[in-house]
């Protein structure tokens, strides 16, 4: 397992208000080289939270002396001229490598016109999106955009979360639905599904860290009985592809 | 230092379209390096908690691995002290007990008599925190009594709660089911103590190895994540100084 090239692709970076330890981006480095994980696409925990612009400039600055790490620019449906903005702030920048939205802390539902609207902007932009989608009516929901937007690559945060069987369903049925199996109920049987149903290309590898230490996650799938190439695709491979990241200099470490 | 899972199922519920049986479980404990569990029937948490009790404790008794725990609902009242004797009577090592799915609130009358009925039987009961206030209202509803009372499911979201509960209440300690923030387990060791911290999986419907890849990845002493993969649990529940009922 050693050999593999392992990308997060669903990290924060910023403090959370629970027990823990928080801090900037040094924390996503040292969870990084303790849990074995060479780069991570990373949003700003901030600019979720609070403030759009303000994090998601903190998170361009946090990243750029890091080669193995990459960010996701943070859009909010609640504010469409502003999401707007950051995306024509961050065109022309290549370590910005999608797009972020939550649909809890914007308060805007799978369902909600606004939520659309941000996806389709993103759609517009060329990168994919990794949102939170937490539920069967989410699920459902996103599901009905992929098909309306089949150029946008989405990554499903949580893969549904309490409804990932629905999540894994709708995936099959849409290929332009990408899969994160992040949680902290991490049930047994889910991601096995998923490589039988859709197979491992729309299958990545996230662990919502700094929220979750990485080592959560890891062992859920190095728990999980599969062979190196599908491994391989899951821990690393597809991330570098679906974000258009080149592989070479990324390996700061050996898990 | 042998390992204990001090939170895992056996038995089927209606709403999960997987089907473990004991050996399954039996196989994940092998594969995540676990030696013991504590099982609770889902017969008991979802429709006759007697029934269901006497079920977990025949199959327990088919592997020496595997220790009842009786599922209590105080909720229904009548009926419950017999429900608690029985479940002593045929070995059950501890108790297991839901608020929020058997809708019954800590702070009630029919949970006072419950606790009572529980310490009069003076085993470990583990209860399920799933919203905030619940931590408190155990703890203060049972800090008269003398049984260890466990926080049992404690997500993220509710661990300072539950944290501020073992600072205050020393006869409560915390299942380490849902640890996953950065630091947690170092954390909880430096305020409430490695010797209050119990691991448990939630298996097999939960994988076993994430929250023990926490414990064994923290920055403790071996010592300390010995007490918390196994040695509470078994000082707690005496696992090792009982024998089953036949």
């Amino acid at each position: 397992m050693s050999d593999i090239l392992v990308v997060d692709a669903h990290q924060h970076v910023g403090p959370w208000p629970f027990p823990g330890r928080w801090g900037g981006i040094e924390v996503n480095l040292d969870l990084m080289t303790r849990r074995g994980i060479d780069a991570a696409v990373i949003s700003s925990t901030r600019a979720i939270v609070e403030n759009m612009a303000r994090g998601n400039a903190e998170l361009a600055e946090a990243i750029t002396s890091h080669g193995n790490l990459f960010g996701y620019v943070t859009l909010n449906p609640t504010k469409p001229d502003a999401s707007r903005q950051e995306l024509r702030r961050y065109e022309n920048v290549d370590r910005m490598v999608g797009v972020k939205i939550h649909t809890h802390y914007s308060g805007c539902s799978m369902g909600d016109p606004r939520t659309s609207r941000a996806l389709e902007m993103a759609a517009e932009w060329g990168k994919p999106v990794l949102i939170h989608t937490w539920g069967a009516a989410a699920v459902a929901a996103l599901e009905q955009i992929a098909a309306r937007l089949p150029q946008l690559n989405i990554l499903v945060a949580h893969a549904g979360g309490d409804a990932w069987r629905e999540g894994i369903a709708a995936a099959a049925r849409q290929p332009n639905l990408y899969l994160d199996f992040a949680c902290s109920t991490p049930d047994t049987g889910a991601v096995e599904r998923a490589l039988d149903q859709i197979g491992a290309e729309q299958v990545l590898f996230g662990t919502d860290a700094t929220l979750f230490d990485p080592a959560y996650m890891r062992a859920r799938f190095d728990a999980i009985p599969m062979g190196v190439e599908t491994r391989g695709k899951i821990m690393g491979s597809n991330a570098l592809s679906l974000f258009g990241i080149a592989a070479p200099n990324m390996r700061t470490k050996a898990p | 230092m042998e390992n204990v899972d001090i939170h895992t199922h056996i038995g089927t519920q209606p709403t999960d379209d997987r089907a473990y049986a004991t050996a399954d479980l039996l196989r994940m404990m092998d594969d995540a390096g676990v030696q013991h569990a504590l099982c609770a029937h889902w017969g008991a948490i979802r429709y006759d908690a007697r029934e269901g009790n006497r079920e977990a404790v025949r199959i327990c008794a088919t592997s020496p691995r595997l220790w009842p725990v009786a599922v209590i609902n105080p909720a229904p009242h009548v009926g419950v002290r017999d429900t608690i004797q029985e479940a002593v009577a045929l070995g059950c090592v501890g108790f297991r007990l839901m608020p929020g799915p058997h809708t019954w609130e800590p702070s009630g009358a029919a949970a006072a008599r419950a606790f009572e009925w529980l310490d009069d039987a003076g085993l470990p009961t583990a209860i399920e925190i799933g919203a905030a206030g619940q931590a408190t209202a155990v703890a203060t509803a049972t800090a008269g009594a003398s049984l260890p009372v466990i926080l049992a499911g404690v997500n993220y979201a509710l661990l300072g709660e539950a944290i501020a509960v073992l600072e205050r209440h020393a006869h409560c300690y915390l299942e380490a089911s849902r640890l996953c923030t950065p630091g947690v387990v170092e954390v909880l060791c430096e305020t409430v103590g490695s010797n209050r911290i119990l691991f448990g999986s939630g298996a097999p419907e939960w994988h076993i190895r994430p929250t023990m890849a926490m414990i064994e990845g923290s920055e403790i002493t071996s010592g300390a994540t010995e007490a918390i993969l196994g040695g509470n649990a078994q000082r707690l529940y005496r696992l090792g100084s009982r024998e089953m009922a036949p």
